[in-house]
């Protein structure tokens, strides 16, 4: 019985630890490239607009922009049409960037580590965008 | 069901009265409630997979799928996965770990016969039907989907 208790405690500690994965971390922007301030201000704003989403990080880097959000609970059936609106209104406001969408709990997570980061200052812009383009590989994954 | 002699249906109802009843009702709730705390510890080894390793959440399910199969595997070494499958029937079957649980019970039941012919042999002997039915249905719905793509059904 006391082992059985020590490894509900492992699990839900494991569960508990997730940090920026459970809990919700507030609209955060992160602009590496200083051309897009107003347009990353924007996108932010649309979103935090939408009641399906709880959560945003925009990062925008030189060519890349990277938009994650987390979708509610009862709204993630809707996810597939969710992306699908977000990504028109992205392209019809700004047809000459690069948007990749993802509302994926690991790219957010990513993002948010990314964020930190930049935001500590510990990070140079070259190093920045490498690890962007890291989170953009892992999100074009599919096996 | 065939068509019953007289005799067999008399014996039949004579059955019925001395058979014990099911308690389905009951049985279901035992599956409903194991079958869901496996498919929480599946849920944890996601979020396992995804906090510590570079999967998404996309990806995640193949690492798990196999970890819970292994899971499953080592239980039923040991004896304990025999028991859940008493208590709990089809809450345990279900899940990925009954396919585990059907690997290795069939190896452990044929290893008197010998390595090849007894374990090697027998292995999937219950497991060969999941695979067997499994990959025919992914044959099917991958032409299916693919079809329904190229006609712009499906976006």
């Amino acid at each position: 019985m006391k082992k059985f208790r020590f490894g509900i405690a492992i699990v839900t500690i494991l569960l508990l630890s997730g940090c920026a994965l459970f809990e919700q971390v507030g609209p955060i922007q992160v602009v590496i490239h200083d051309d897009h301030q107003e347009m990353v201000s924007t996108i932010k704003k649309q979103l935090e607009e939408k009641s399906e989403l709880y959560d945003t990080i925009v990062i925008a880097a030189e060519d890349n922009i990277l938009v994650t959000y987390k979708v509610n609970h009862l709204n993630r059936f809707q996810m597939k049409s969710i992306e699908k609106t977000l990504n028109d209104w992205l392209e019809k406001e700004y047809p000459d960037e690069d948007f990749i969408l993802s509302s994926d709990y690991k790219i957010f997570l990513e993002s948010y580590l990314l964020f930190e980061e930049w935001d500590e200052g510990s990070l140079a812009v070259d190093e920045a965008e490498k690890k962007l383009e890291k989170i953009i590989e892992l999100k074009k994954e599919l096996t | 069901m065939k068509k019953q002699t007289a005799s067999q249906k008399s014996y039949q109802d004579l059955v019925d009265v001395h058979d014990e009843k099911r308690p389905v009702l009951l049985n279901c709730i035992k599956a409903f409630v194991v079958g869901g705390i496996i498919c929480a510890i599946g849920q944890a080894v996601t979020v396992f997979f995804i906090l510590f390793f570079p999967f998404t959440e996309q990806t995640a399910g193949n690492p798990t799928v196999a970890v819970m199969v292994f899971i499953a595997m080592l239980l039923t070494g040991f004896g304990v996965y025999d028991r859940l499958g008493q208590f709990a029937g089809a809450g345990s079957a279900v899940p990925v770990t009954g396919f585990g649980n059907s690997v290795i019970s069939a190896a452990i039941e044929h290893r008197s016969e010998g390595y090849v012919l007894g374990v090697g042999g027998n292995m999937f002997k219950l497991a060969g039907s999941v695979i067997v039915f499994g990959v025919v249905a992914a044959f099917f719905l991958a032409i299916i989907k693919t079809l329904l793509i190229q006609w712009g059904v499906l976006g």
